[in-house]
């Protein structure tokens, strides 16, 4: 258990580390802004080459504009804190919860460049027609060493990323995580053999591996937000 | 379960910022469980015990 001041020696970044967390954050913005714009733009020619668009495309087009519009209002929100000046500390304790903040941002612009950097590589070297992230993956075809590197990304964006994570954050913040791991978990475990017997009496189309994916990321999404607020 | 963490902090002049970093926690941590929606663990209540010099039961009351 920690119980002491913390120093002023471990309370703040250099000016250089400052620079970088913004650099950072402005190449993670425009990357997942480039990379969810180039992902609109490539499902709505394909659903306009295609001729008709079902409840599916408008749902996938939409999430897509919800996702562009929460990368515009998380710049939106961090920027001010990772490009303003330095207020006047109060006290050791504010100098840390500063630094703690600032590792945090850092940690987030990390993420979003890694999902940046793999959306990217899919859509560049792609020699198929399809898209990860959106819904005909099997028809995406990938030079074998990319799709092991890209394979490396997304272990360590959603496995390394997450556990490292946890053992940054308070127990406060890890009850809402656990939360919202737990709400994604339980929509696969439930979501899946629900949909199939939906599928078995005629009402939806065979379970979809992207289609569980979308709900378990949906569902783990509104966990935490419910947390957020109830917690 | 209710406390006394925000009157100490404010006999003492600290914002929760500055009372969080001293207890190596988020702001956040410390307004919830100011506003009693979350309970500390025991390690961060017997931090918050010793941070103020008092012992927890002074700090924490679960009989309001």
């Amino acid at each position: 258990m920690m119980n002491s001041d913390p120093s002023a020696s471990d309370t703040g970044l250099s000016e250089v580390t400052m620079l970088l967390a913004r650099v950072a954050l402005a190449i993670a913005g425009c990357i997942a802004v480039v990379f969810l714009a180039a992902t609109a733009v490539g499902y709505i020619s394909t659903v306009a080459e295609s001729g008709s668009a079902d409840a599916k495309d408008i749902a996938i087009i939409g999430a897509i504009a919800a996702a562009m519009f929460g990368v515009a209002f998380a710049i939106w929100r961090f920027w001010p804190r990772a490009s303003s000046g330095e207020p006047q500390l109060r006290g050791p304790g504010e100098a840390r919860t500063r630094q703690r903040n600032r590792t945090q941002l850092i940690y987030i612009g990390f993420a979003a460049v890694i999902g940046g950097v793999i959306g990217l590589a899919t859509g560049f070297f792609d020699e198929g027609n399809g898209s990860l992230f959106g819904g005909n993956w099997e028809q995406l075809k990938l030079p074998p060493l990319l799709a092991i590197g890209i394979a490396g990304l997304l272990l360590a964006g959603f496995l390394a990323l997450p556990l490292y994570g946890f053992r940054m954050i308070d127990d406060y913040k890890r009850e809402q995580n656990l939360v919202a791991f737990t709400g994604g978990c339980i929509s696969v475990i439930a979501g899946f053999p629900v949909w199939a017997v939906l599928h078995a009496g005629g009402f939806l189309p065979p379970p979809h591996a992207f289609g569980i994916f979308a709900i378990a990321y949906v569902s783990m999404m509104l966990s935490f937000l419910y947390a957020r607020w109830r917690l | 379960m209710k406390n006394r963490l925000k009157v100490l902090r404010a006999e003492r002049d600290w914002s929760q910022a500055e009372l969080a970093g001293r207890l190596d926690v988020s702001r956040q941590a410390v307004n919830a469980i100011e506003t009693g929606k979350h309970d500390p663990s025991l390690p961060l209540a017997f931090r918050i015990a010793r941070l103020f010099d008092m012992r927890i039961e002074e700090i924490f009351d679960d009989e309001f």
